[in-house]
């Protein structure tokens, strides 16, 4: 469970993020879209406990961030914008890295099947991360969660500046864990793969939650319209 | 965590072809330093046991002579080499290597192997302590530059500190994985050297020492690369200031810090420095060869006035050599007066040195490692003292069978082989942990100031970065 109590942050003399409520349950995908700067990137900072709040709460499993850090992190996965790994490692090299970091070991035979599982090509798994695509190394992010069995899955714009394909295939991935009763927070500027995976679709704007719909209940033509006067005003 | 950590890290390391390149080649330059350097101390104490033994050979044979004659004909006396200097040849090349003793005379070494170099060969030694001290921490700054600073740029901290990996162990894995590469960079070549080369008598406590010297400085170096590349943002920046301190404190401060010295305290020219005894010696000493200086008359007439004789002649023993003996200890004052002030200079300019140290390591290190392979100015002073020693020795021994001997004016009494040969030959034993504890304790103390101060910046660094 994903939780945002009263968050409110500033940066110098602007108001980043107003007051924010946000709850994300087990076998929920939140997708928070926003303009830049809209502090969806802050959000998923402070969840992390990157960054502190000025006030307010940040519960990851009911786990408060600031005061448990560590504890909380056990319970997440992430994966931004642009993952970044080791490019002198393999695929399998960097999962394991990862996931022994966290805390898990596994078998050589039990990461090929994470990877597998995330969609990452066979013949890619030994080879070095330099060789591979942005969306290549977005599946061993998502291979690094499912190795963690993250209950908290967080993403950053994961999908920006992939190609279909490969945002097909993230967009699936995400089902899967859905299903597996993972609770996920997605900032995104992608209205189609919000509305596509997404149970709940929210409009961030100047740092205040203004709009929130359950996604079966809205299309994407409405969605879309809603959005843009909203980004509009 | 932290083996976990540091072997990621040696993984990436050996994979970066870059670095491979650069690791190979200073282990390549390591060992052809050190063959090198054996190669040449190997020539050079063949050559010193040769000379030595040719030099004695020729003393013992000289055949029938008056004893004072004798003794002028002299005897070459040479300065062994530690095994240890296998390492670094220090002053060696500035020092000389040997001394010619005979009477009236303190000599100075001669022999100096810069004298006999080509232009080319003054720029530097290529010894395995030029590698140690000058190259070993080049490559240490070039691994450890960007050893944080990337993950920053490239975006890999994010995902790790998402995995909850603190600052702190993160940093002590980094460091640990240089500690690793460095220590099996030195510890075998310096261990399989000494099982090669130095045939045992290398595993002494002071080549443990000088082995712990080299570590501590590329420790120093490491913490310093890895401090620097965790609080600059950039890699560019990282690598800017690195080799700042690197220019700064191999090149630079040891520079200025040599003609800081020489300006609080000059060094005499080696001639003024002989002038100024022959001038004493002549104003207070016995000149034996000069029977009408005041001097030389006043003690002839104190000795005559002494034994109640109106000649030299009427004396129970050879005035010859009497006086010979007479000049001999009323000099020797005044050379070990000459010498002992020149030492205290020394040390003077030395302690400017340790002061310096506080602001380059390397200064530091390059005083240890050539304390420690007995290749220093303090050695080379041992030496020289044991060396004058043993000169009053062989003087005094020759003197006091003159002063037996029958007294003939206008005739040389005559003495054969067998009183050279009986000569007590030169032994020397190069110093041990006493000197170097007696000149060096607050080096390494400051020294390992240096260390302990880059470990604390590090720690304090890796609490403190924004990870």
């Amino acid at each position: 469970m994903i939780e945002a109590k009263n968050i409110t942050k500033k940066f110098g003399s602007k108001t980043v993020l107003k007051d924010l409520n946000i709850k994300v349950n087990a076998g929920e995908i939140f997708c928070l879209l926003g303009a830049n700067g809209a502090g969806k990137t802050t959000l998923i900072n402070i969840f992390l406990n990157f960054i502190s709040a000025d006030s307010g709460k940040a519960y990851i499993n009911n786990i408060d961030v600031e005061k448990h850090p560590s504890d909380s992190k056990k319970h997440l996965a992430y994966i931004p914008e642009n993952l970044m790994l080791y490019p002198y490692l393999t695929g399998i090299e960097n999962l394991k890295y990862f996931t022994n970091l966290a805390g898990k070991k596994y078998t050589k035979e039990e990461l090929e099947l994470f990877l597998s599982e995330a969609g990452l090509q066979k013949n890619y798994i030994h080879k070095r991360v330099s060789v591979f695509s942005k969306g290549m190394r977005q599946k061993v992010g998502i291979a690094i969660a499912l190795a963690k069995n993250a209950k908290v899955l967080l993403l950053d714009e994961p999908t920006s500046g992939l190609d279909l394909k490969s945002a097909k295939e993230f967009a699936d991935i995400l089902k899967k864990l859905k299903a597996g009763n993972v609770a996920v927070l997605m900032t995104t500027h992608d209205l189609f793969r919000a509305k596509e995976t997404g149970t709940d679709i929210g409009i961030l704007k100047d740092g205040k939650l203004i709009d929130k719909f359950v996604s079966e209940e809205i299309n994407y033509d409405t969605l879309e319209k809603l959005y843009i006067n909203h980004i509009k005003i | 965590m932290l083996w976990l950590i540091a072997q990621k890290e040696l993984k990436e390391i050996i994979r970066q072809g870059v670095l491979k390149i650069l690791i190979l080649t200073v282990l390549v330059l390591l060992l052809v330093s050190l063959v090198i350097s054996f190669s040449y101390n190997r020539y050079i104490d063949s050559l010193h046991n040769k000379s030595e033994k040719e030099s004695r050979e020729m003393w013992d044979k000289q055949g029938d002579k008056n004893q004072h004659s004798a003794a002028h004909y002299g005897l070459y006396l040479l300065k062994p080499k530690s095994s240890s200097a296998l390492w670094d040849n220090g002053l060696d090349r500035y020092t000389g290597a040997a001394i010619f003793i005979e009477p009236h005379v303190r000599n100075n070494t001669m022999f100096k192997a810069v004298q006999d170099s080509p232009m080319l060969a003054k720029w530097g030694e290529f010894t395995p302590s030029f590698i140690m001290l000058y190259i070993l921490p080049l490559l240490i700054l070039w691994i450890t530059f960007n050893i944080v600073s990337k993950e920053r740029e490239q975006g890999t901290y994010r995902l790790l500190k998402s995995q909850g990996v603190s600052s702190l162990k993160w940093i002590a894995g980094k460091t640990s994985a240089v500690w690793i590469i460095t220590i099996l960079l030195i510890v075998p070549v310096f261990l399989t050297a000494g099982i090669i080369f130095g045939k045992g008598a290398f595993f002494t406590v002071e080549s443990f020492l000088l082995l712990l010297t080299y570590l501590l400085y590329a420790g120093i170096f490491i913490h310093i690369g890895i401090a620097v590349s965790a609080l600059t943002k950039k890699s560019e920046i990282s690598i800017i200031f690195l080799v700042g301190f690197w220019v700064l404190t191999t090149w630079v401060i040891p520079k200025i810090t040599s003609s800081i010295t020489q300006n609080i305290y000059p060094s005499p020219l080696e001639s003024e420095f002989k002038k100024n005894i022959r001038d004493e010696i002549y104003k207070n000493g016995i000149l034996r060869h000069d029977i009408n200086h005041k001097n030389t008359i006043a003690f002839t007439k104190k000795v005559l006035e002494e034994y109640n004789v109106n000649d030299v002649s009427e004396l129970p023993f050879n005035f010859n050599g009497y006086i010979l003996q007479a000049a001999e200890d009323t000099n020797n004052i005044i050379f070990d007066r000459h010498y002992a002030e020149l030492h205290k200079l020394y040390k003077k300019q030395t302690n400017v040195y340790t002061v310096s140290g506080l602001f380059s390591p390397f200064i530091l290190a390059r005083q240890l490692s050539m304390g420690l392979c007995k290749t220093d100015l303090w050695s080379h002073i041992n030496f020289t003292k044991a060396t004058d020693e043993y000169r009053k020795l062989f003087i005094k021994t020759i003197n006091e069978d003159l002063i037996k001997s029958p007294y003939k004016p206008n005739q040389r009494f005559i003495r054969s082989n067998d009183l050279w040969e009986n000569i007590p030959k030169f032994k020397y034993k190069l110093p041990g942990l006493k000197l170097f504890s007696e000149h060096y304790k607050y080096v390494y103390a400051i020294y390992l100031l240096w260390f302990l101060v880059s470990a604390g910046i590090l720690l304090f660094t890796s609490k403190k970065i924004k990870f």
